[in-house]
This record gives C-alpha cells, structure tokens and sequence, in this order.
C-alpha cells in the first residue's frame, strides 16, 4: 500500500517541489547543518512541510544529507553519506562549508520489516505499533542483518513499474528468531532504531504472507512492486 | 552502484499490492511491450547497492528478475561490473539456455535473426 505520506512525497519527488537554494553553514552536527542568517521555508506539515525530502549537499567534501525537517535555520538529516555510498555514514562536513539545497525529493529505496502483523493503514507515518501510531516497532539492532537497509532498483524498459528488492541475512544480534511480518519503504535511512523524529518518510507499507521465523543465517529475499 | 542489464524476451510485472516474498500467480501478469514490432523484447536494468556483496547481489538479481521482471531466462546480460556479470551469466545459464554477455548488436531493433541462444 502506498500510504499517505507516500502519495506526497510521491508527488513533490516527480513533480519538483519548492526549489532548492545555496548558502553557507554556521554549524554542523553528525545529523543537522545550521545557517543562523537563513530562513529556510517552513510551512505545511509532515513531510509536506519545508525541505522535508529534499537533498542537502555540502561543498567541502561533497557529502549529502537526506533532509527530514527544518525550522527556518536549522536542517536535520539522517546522516551524512557519500553520492555512492548512500547507506554509509560520511564524515561531518565542516561547521562554515558551503551548500547547496536540491529540488524534488530523494529516492525512496531504504526498506525495513517488522514484526508488527497490524493491516497497512493509510495514515501510518512509520512501522509502528498501531494504525497511524508513533510507536516504533520497526526491527532495528546495531550490526543486526535485519535492519532497514538500502535496496536494489530494477526496472523492465516500457513497464510502468518497478522493483526495489532486498536480500536480508539475519545474525545472532537480531535476537533470533523474528519473524517478519510486514515490510515498509522509506525515503531515509536510520542509525539507530527509529523513533517518531527520525523514522523518515514513509512510502510503501506491504504484508508478508505467512511470515517465516528467521534464525541466525537465514535469509528472506524481499521484492517490492512500486507503480509508475 | 554496479549496474546489470537483462534481455527480456518474456516481461511480467506483479501487482504492488501483491506479498514481497511469495506473490500469488493471480498477481503476476504478462506485459505487452509496445516496442513497434511482432516480438515482446524489452531489457531489464538492476541497480544493486555497492555495500551489498557479490552473493548478496547475485542472489537478489536472480530472485527479482524470476519473480519480478520475466517469464523466461534472459537473452543476454551486460553490466560494469565484470565479476557480477559473468556470475549472472552463469546463473541463468543451463544446458538448453546459453545466456550470452553484452547486448547483441541489433538486437534492440530485432535483426538478430541468427542469435543462437542455445550455444
């Protein structure tokens, strides 16, 4: 299911949403980038507020942040990560670099499972606990093989679709067995397990039929449908 | 990012609503490419993350194009990355089904007539 969230997000990403701008930082962080003369748009809400979505990439070295929310001089992004490496932690860019704020949206090719056997609900922000609910239960342990992770993209030439698909290997941190239940599609990746604030942008929520109990070693192989 | 591509000679497309992991046949459909010709040949690109490892890779693109993106084994198989290229090739490669490596010239247009799949 394509949730709420995801039907804008959809929208700002091929339509284009506000344009981006340039500037130059105050302030850094492993997860913001400030610039205390800026007034960076604010209206809306959700993920239709700001530069929610959007790509922040910072001159010195190059590396990119995935914007989750803003106030009028402060971003805050998941993490900071190289062009080619969009799932690795990138070093912090400095605290005076400049910037450049893109258009549109970032891909959506991060995917996550939970346990969580609730319905897809059309209002759900995040893998939560309950319909349209802040309470994570997204699976997420340091070094477990289970976490949300970057995707493989696949696409037929003239097929009004495509696929995002992922292999996952379940280890001995994921606390085995786990069983997974239902998968989601996010815009932002995650560090550490999500909560309301860094959840991301949620796209796609899709039940698993008869979901397996997974050991340490085994592997499920997701594959998504994503119309065009 | 390592890049794959697939000649696909059968596309199928699976419904979005469909299970990630065990899509029912019900949601799994034979597309009609309109490539302005009699044939269905199309080609099917994976990108792969360049965290993932080359079995990780293998194992995705083998299971997602089996029972995501076709009905029958690709044509042929090209890539940038050569280790994961050969590694598809072979994958799909069986006694009745040679699957050759690189686009075949004209093959896109379908003037490859004499392309022998069964080497």
């Amino acid at each position: 299911m394509r949730v709420n969230n995801g039907i804008d997000f959809q929208a700002r990403s091929l339509g284009g949403d506000k344009a981006g701008e340039t500037g130059t930082a105050t302030a850094s962080s492993t997860t913001s980038l400030t610039n205390s003369g800026a007034t960076f748009p604010t209206a809306g809400a959700g993920v239709n507020k700001g530069y929610a979505g959007h790509v922040v990439i910072a001159w010195t070295t190059g590396v990119c942040g995935r914007i989750i929310t803003n106030t009028g001089t402060v971003l805050t992004i998941d993490h900071w990560f190289a062009p080619a490496t969009p799932d690795v932690v990138a070093t912090t860019p400095s605290a005076t670099t400049g910037y450049t704020i893109t258009s549109g949206q970032v891909p959506a090719w991060f995917m996550g499972l939970t346990e969580n056997s609730n319905a897809a609900d059309a209002t759900d922000i995040m893998l939560s606990t309950t319909a349209g609910g802040s309470t994570n239960a997204e699976l997420w342990v340091a070094s477990a093989g289970l976490n949300r992770a970057l995707c493989t993209w696949a696409h037929t030439a003239a097929v009004t679709s495509y696929t995002l698909s992922k292999t996952f290997t379940a280890n001995a941190n994921d606390a085995p067995p786990k069983t997974p239940a239902k998968v989601g599609v996010f815009a932002h990746n995650v560090t550490a397990a999500p909560t309301s604030s860094t959840a991301g942008t949620l796209f796609l929520e899709t039940a698993i039929g008869s979901p397996p109990a997974m050991l340490a070693g085994d592997q499920l192989t997701v594959t998504h449908t994503v119309n065009i | 990012m390592p890049q794959i591509v697939l000649g696909n000679t059968a596309p199928v497309e699976v419904s979005a609503d469909a299970d990630p992991v065990r899509p029912k046949p019900k949601d799994r459909k034979t597309v009609e490419v309109d490539n302005g010709r009699e044939d269905n040949r199309t080609y099917t690109t994976f990108v792969v993350p360049a965290t993932s490892g080359l079995i990780e890779a293998l194992q995705t693109i083998s299971s997602a194009y089996r029972s995501h993106h076709s009905d029958s084994p690709p044509a042929w198989v090209e890539g940038d990355d050569e280790e994961l290229t050969k590694l598809v090739a072979r994958e799909f490669t069986t006694p009745d089904h040679h699957v050759v490596i690189g686009m075949p010239k004209g093959w896109l247009e379908g003037e490859d007539e004499d392309l022998d799949e069964s080497k």
